[in-house]
C-alpha cells in the first residue's frame, strides 16, 4: 500500500513534471514571438496610410489649384467687364458725352449703368488729370473700375504733365471673385481683413 | 497512523499537483487564446490600416481627376469667351477699316434670347443648338488633340455629332447663351455671354464650370 502510494506519486511527479516542462519550453517560445504579428501589421499599416495621406495631400493641392484656376477666371472676366464698361462709356460719345472727369472738362457723369444697374460715379480733380472711379457686381462678382485722363504721358501709371493738349485715358479695371461687400467698406475703401480666398484680377487699357 | 500521515501527505501532494495542473492547463489555454486574440487584433487592423487608406486613396484619385477636369472645363469655357470676344472685336476692325458704320458688332451670335448655341473655336463659328434645346457633347480630335466638333456635325439638327475620323466625342459638353441687358434707353447695347462646361465625373456626377462676361457695342456700329 506505501509502495504503491509512493509509486503513484513518483508516478504523478513524473507525468506532471513532463507536462510542466513541456509547459515551459511551449511558454518560453511564446514570450519571444509574442507581438510580432502586431509590429508587422503596425508597420504595413503606418506604410499604407502615410502613403494614403501623401496621395490625399497631392489630390487636396490639386483641387485647391484648379479651384483658385476657376475662381480666378470669374475674377478676370469680372475686371473685363468693368474696363469694357468703362470704354462703352467713355467711347461711345454718340451716346453719352463727356462721361468721366477731365482735369479741365465740364461736369462729368454723376452714375454709369452697366448690367442694368446704376453705378455712382466718383471723380476727383486735380492739375493735370483727373480720376473717376465707380464699382459694380456683373454675375455676383466685384469690379471696380478706375479711369485716369491725363494732360501729357503715363508714367508707370502715373499722370506727367505735357504741354501738349492730348488727353490719354488709363482704364484700370480690377475683378474679384467675391462680392463687393467682401472687399470693400460702404465708403469704397478696402476692407482691412479680407476673405484668404479671395482673388483679384486687373485689366488696364490705355488710349 | 503512518499510513494516515503517508496518505495526507499525498493528498496534499495531489491535491497541489492537481492545482498546478489546472493552473497550467488554464495557463496553456490562455496562452493559446491570446495567440488568437492577437491575431485577430493583427486582422482587424490591418483590415482597418488597409482599407482606410485604400478609400482615401480612391477618393483621392477621383479628386485628382476632377481637379485635371475642372481645370479643362475652365479653359474649354474661356476659349468660347474669347472666341465671341474675337469675332466682335474683328468687327471693330471691319468698321475702322471700312471707314464707316457698316457692321453690327454682334452679328454673328446666332441667339441672343438665351437660348443655348454652340462655338466651335476652331473656325470662329456659332450655330445654334436648336434640337431640344440642348447642344452636342464637344468633340476632340484624337490626332491634334484640338476640341471643337467634326466639319460635317450640323449642330442645330443633332445633339450627338457621332464619332467621324479623328473626331470623337469628350466628356465636355458647352453651351453658350447670349441675352442682352438693356442699358440706358438702348436694349442692345450690352450682351451678356455666359458659357456653360458640363462633363459627367467617373462617379456619375454632373459637374459644370459657368463664366460669364459683358460684351459692349463699345463702338458705333450699323444696330443704332
Amino acid at each position: 500500500m506505501k509502495q504503491s502510494l509512493v509509486n503513484s506519486y513518483k508516478f504523478l511527479e513524473k507525468m506532471f513534471g513532463d507536462l510542466t516542462f513541456s509547459l515551459k519550453t511551449k511558454n518560453s517560445k511564446l514570450k519571444t514571438e509574442r507581438g510580432f504579428t502586431l509590429l508587422l501589421a503596425s508597420l504595413v499599416a503606418s506604410v499604407v496610410l502615410a502613403l494614403g495621406l501623401a496621395i490625399f495631400g497631392i489630390a487636396q493641392k490639386q483641387i485647391t489649384l484648379s479651384t483658385i484656376a476657376r475662381d480666378s477666371q470669374f475674377a478676370f472676366y469680372a475686371a473685363d467687364t468693368g474696363a469694357e464698361c468703362a470704354l462703352y462709356w467713355d467711347i461711345r460719345d454718340d451716346i453719352n458725352p463727356n462721361t468721366f472727369a477731365t482735369s479741365s472738362g465740364s461736369m462729368p457723369i454723376a452714375a454709369v449703368s452697366c448690367n442694368n444697374t446704376a453705378s455712382a460715379v466718383t471723380s476727383s480733380k486735380f492739375a493735370d488729370y483727373a480720376i473717376s472711379e465707380f464699382q459694380f457686381e456683373p454675375n455676383g462678382y466685384c469690379t471696380k473700375v478706375r479711369i485716369t485722363k491725363c494732360r501729357g504721358n503715363f508714367n508707370n501709371g502715373a499722370c506727367a504733365p505735357d504741354p501738349a493738349p492730348i488727353i490719354r485715358t488709363l482704364v484700370h479695371a480690377d475683378g474679384y471673385n467675391v462680392r463687393c461687400s467682401a472687399i470693400f467698406e460702404v465708403d469704397g475703401t478696402p476692407k482691412s481683413t479680407v476673405d484668404p480666398r479671395a482673388l483679384q484680377r486687373s485689366v488696364e487699357l490705355r488710349y | 497512523m503512518k499510513y494516515k500521515r503517508l496518505a495526507s501527505s499525498v493528498a496534499r501532494i495531489e491535491k497541489q499537483r492537481s492545482f498546478h495542473f489546472l493552473s497550467a492547463r488554464r495557463y496553456l489555454l490562455h496562452a493559446r487564446a491570446f495567440t488568437l486574440v492577437e491575431t485577430l487584433v493583427a486582422i482587424s487592423l490591418l483590415t482597418i490600416a488597409i482599407v482606410a487608406p485604400m478609400a482615401l486613396t480612391t477618393q483621392s484619385l477621383s479628386s485628382a481627376h476632377y481637379a485635371k477636369d475642372q481645370m479643362t472645363a475652365s479653359h474649354l469655357a474661356q476659349e468660347a469667351i474669347e472666341t465671341i470676344r474675337h469675332v466682335r472685336d474683328g468687327n471693330i476692325l471691319k468698321i475702322s477699316q471700312s471707314g464707316g458704320a457698316s457692321v453690327n458688332l454682334l452679328q454673328d451670335i446666332p441667339k441672343t434670347d438665351g437660348s443655348p448655341f454652340a462655338v466651335n473655336t476652331l473656325d470662329d463659328t456659332m450655330m445654334a443648338c436648336t434640337l431640344n434645346n440642348k447642344c452636342p457633347p464637344l468633340q476632340m480630335n484624337k490626332s491634334n488633340h484640338l476640341y471643337g466638333y467634326h466639319s460635317g456635325c450640323n449642330i442645330p439638327t443633332t445633339n450627338d455629332c457621332g464619332a467621324v475620323g479623328d473626331w470623337a466625342n469628350s466628356i465636355f459638353t458647352r453651351t453658350v447663351t447670349a441675352r442682352f441687358i438693356p442699358n440706358g434707353s438702348y436694349a442692345e447695347n450690352e450682351v451678356r455671354i455666359e458659357v456653360t462646361v458640363e462633363w459627367k465625373t467617373a462617379g456619375g456626377l454632373t459637374r459644370d464650370v459657368v463664366i460669364s462676361e459683358n460684351l459692349y457695342r463699345w463702338v458705333k456700329d450699323s444696330a443704332i
